[in-house]
């Protein structure tokens, strides 16, 4: 039996290291894209640094480039044999051109992108944000047959990418606001609409809920949790068949928090 | 007096009637192992899935914009007995939160910090969409990318950007609609970008090496014929002085104080690209005029890069070509103002 139960053991330890390694493996596709990645960014910082300092370029950042270079290079020559090789030559190559772009820009101070910086607000990103926004609204309209009309958001997006188009600003910038608005007011449509099947679905989910908790309840010994808990059974049951969906959704809640004070206890 | 030891597993004898009877350890321990290792394969199987799949993404899918924003989509598995789901999200400026449901139902979601309590009622599965302003850092002329990412994920760089650095290996790389797409492990991971002349990473070989050994042909063949007309014109000239050449200078001179200036262009044109700007500012401190050979040689650009670049500006008519010398001779329109 000794012998069984090690065994036995050894087959569980063995089967969640072994998953666990697969999950960490590293799959390559082509390794040719190591090597175009690392050209393309020789190439993109070779440019940045004869436009930064034309021909005078500090000795040690051209060390760094000379290092970065060589690493290609080889990366180049590892490939198609060697890919380990090539994987390191990569690593070392980018990590080079990142700390030569770092050291490029050290005069700079460091900026954390903000949509609120409307000075240099990027309006065809926002309406292209907005425009993903609006299709995700869009579809789940479309499946829930809701029957909004979405038309005149629509038309906005074309006179908004039409104004920015024209450098006409200040005419984007008022309909993204109007198009924002809309898309606001299209999201609260959708959820009214859906709510009275949304709220069948959240009134099955408690029902179900509270006969496994009452199963729970049944197990323990009688304390002021159990009361408490039977007190919030009932009334959720009676707001369930008021049809206050949104009351019920709240004493669940507190329920929840109760019944977990309770599992600990039987433990 | 002395019995035999025999030992246990020879004990085998005919009964009395004749049959053979057979020690049955081996074939119990058998019987018992082989339940016990497919019961202990089957925990196994049925545990890890478990293990993994609630809170870890089965999808994670992200969009960088130019002006660094992120657009975040991510598909999770979530415990169905749950009422709701705490979504770690990757940072605290959130805009456009969705979160969707099974049967495509809308989810009641609260952002809290860097967090998105999302009200999920018996849902198994839930896909989440949102833009976040965190994961984009800028310093100079150089983008930062950095995200610890809690699985494999897509990375959908923004047009026109060159990655300059790396702190992970890419899984793989495809390139839509002239966006780099990177395929990434889970973990941390830095890229840094910036935006630049070649659009995107070259898909196939580049064109200048496919057209090079005919080129340099062609040049010869070509370069052999205009070398004996010049050396023919230059004798036939040097013959003949007249004031001609000095004419010429002047004219070049003219040409080049009549180019205006370059913030007037970007003024009159201010929907061209950067790079193209770059290229204006050279040939306008080259005097109004440039060969294309030398913005190549410049901008270190393939030749049909630099060659969609020319065309472009001047489809904008900010330039115009001519041929001197079988070579593109590119200049900075002057009549620019008064067409506008």
């Amino acid at each position: 039996m000794k012998t069984l139960a090690i065994f036995t053991i050894f087959v569980l330890v063995f089967g969640t290291a072994s998953t666990s390694l697969v999950s960490d493996a590293y799959a390559q596709n082509d390794p040719n894209i190591l090597l175009r990645i690392a050209e393309q960014a020789d190439k993109q910082i070779k440019n940045q640094l004869e436009r930064s300092y034309g021909n005078s370029i500090p000795s040690d950042i051209e060390d760094l480039y000379d290092q970065g270079h060589n690493a290609v290079e080889s990366l180049e020559k590892s490939l198609p044999d060697n890919v380990e090789q090539a994987r390191e030559d990569f690593l070392t190559a980018m990590k080079l051109f990142q700390q030569i772009s770092k050291m490029t820009s050290t005069h700079t101070t460091e900026t954390k992108v903000t949509a609120s910086d409307v000075s240099d607000r990027d309006l065809k990103s926002e309406l292209n944000r907005l425009h993903k926004y609006f299709q995700s609204l869009k579809s789940v309209s479309e499946k829930q047959k809701t029957g909004i009309e979405l038309s005149e958001i629509q038309r906005l997006f074309i006179l908004a990418n039409e104004q920015i188009d024209s450098g006409d600003n200040q005419g984007a910038s008022e309909t993204i606001n109007e198009i924002k608005s809309l898309i606001t007011s299209t999201k609260k449509h959708i959820r009214d609409y859906s709510s009275d099947s949304a709220s069948d679905r959240v009134k099955e989910f408690i029902l179900n809920q509270l006969e496994k908790i009452q199963k729970i309840l049944d197990k323990a010994d009688s304390t002021d949790e159990i009361i408490k808990a039977n007190d919030l059974i009932a009334e959720i049951e009676f707001l369930i068949s008021e049809d206050d969906v949104s009351g019920a959704k709240q004493k669940f809640g507190e329920l929840n928090k109760i019944v977990k004070i309770i599992k600990k206890s039987i433990r | 007096m002395n019995p035999e030891i025999v030992p246990n597993h020879r004990k085998e004898s005919l009964g009395e009637d004749g049959m053979l009877f057979v020690r049955t350890e081996d074939i119990i321990d058998t019987m018992v192992k082989v339940p016990l290792l497919v019961a202990s394969m089957i925990i196994v199987a049925a545990i890890m899935p478990v293990q993994s799949s609630f809170s870890s993404p089965r999808t994670l899918d992200l969009i960088i914009y130019p002006d660094g924003s992120t657009h975040v989509s991510t598909e999770i598995d979530v415990d169905p007995f749950a009422t709701d789901y705490e979504l770690d999200l990757f940072g605290s400026t959130i805009d456009n939160l969705v979160a969707v449901g099974e049967n495509d139902f809308l989810l009641d979601a609260d952002v809290l910090g860097d967090s998105a309590l999302i009200e999920t009622f018996g849902s198994s599965v839930i896909s989440v969409e949102y833009d976040i302003h965190d994961l984009v850092s800028k310093q100079g002329k150089v983008w930062t990318f950095s995200l610890d990412a809690p699985s494999d994920f897509t990375l959908l760089l923004p047009k026109n950007s060159a990655i300059v650095g790396m702190t992970s290996l890419p899984i793989n790389m495809e390139i839509i609609n002239d966006k780099n797409q990177l395929t990434l492990s889970r973990g941390d991971v830095e890229i840094n970008y910036l935006f630049s002349t070649p659009a995107v990473i070259p898909d196939t070989i580049d064109p200048i090496n496919s057209g090079s050994q005919l080129d340099y042909l062609t040049y010869a063949i070509v370069g052999g014929v205009v070398a004996a007309v010049i050396g023919t014109v230059a004798i036939i000239r040097s013959k003949q002085k007249t004031v001609k050449p000095i004419l010429d200078k002047q004219l070049d001179q003219t040409t080049q104080t009549d180019a205006i200036d370059t913030e007037t262009i970007f003024k009159l044109k201010p929907d061209i690209r950067e790079d193209d700007k770059e290229i204006v500012k050279f040939i306008s401190n080259n005097g109004g005029q440039a060969f294309e050979s030398e913005l190549r040689k410049k901008f270190l650009q393939p030749r049909t890069t630099m060659w969609r670049a020319v065309k472009r500006l001047e489809r904008n008519g900010i330039i115009e070509i001519e041929k001197k010398d079988l070579q593109n001779l590119v200049k900075l329109r002057k009549n620019m103002e008064e067409e506008e």
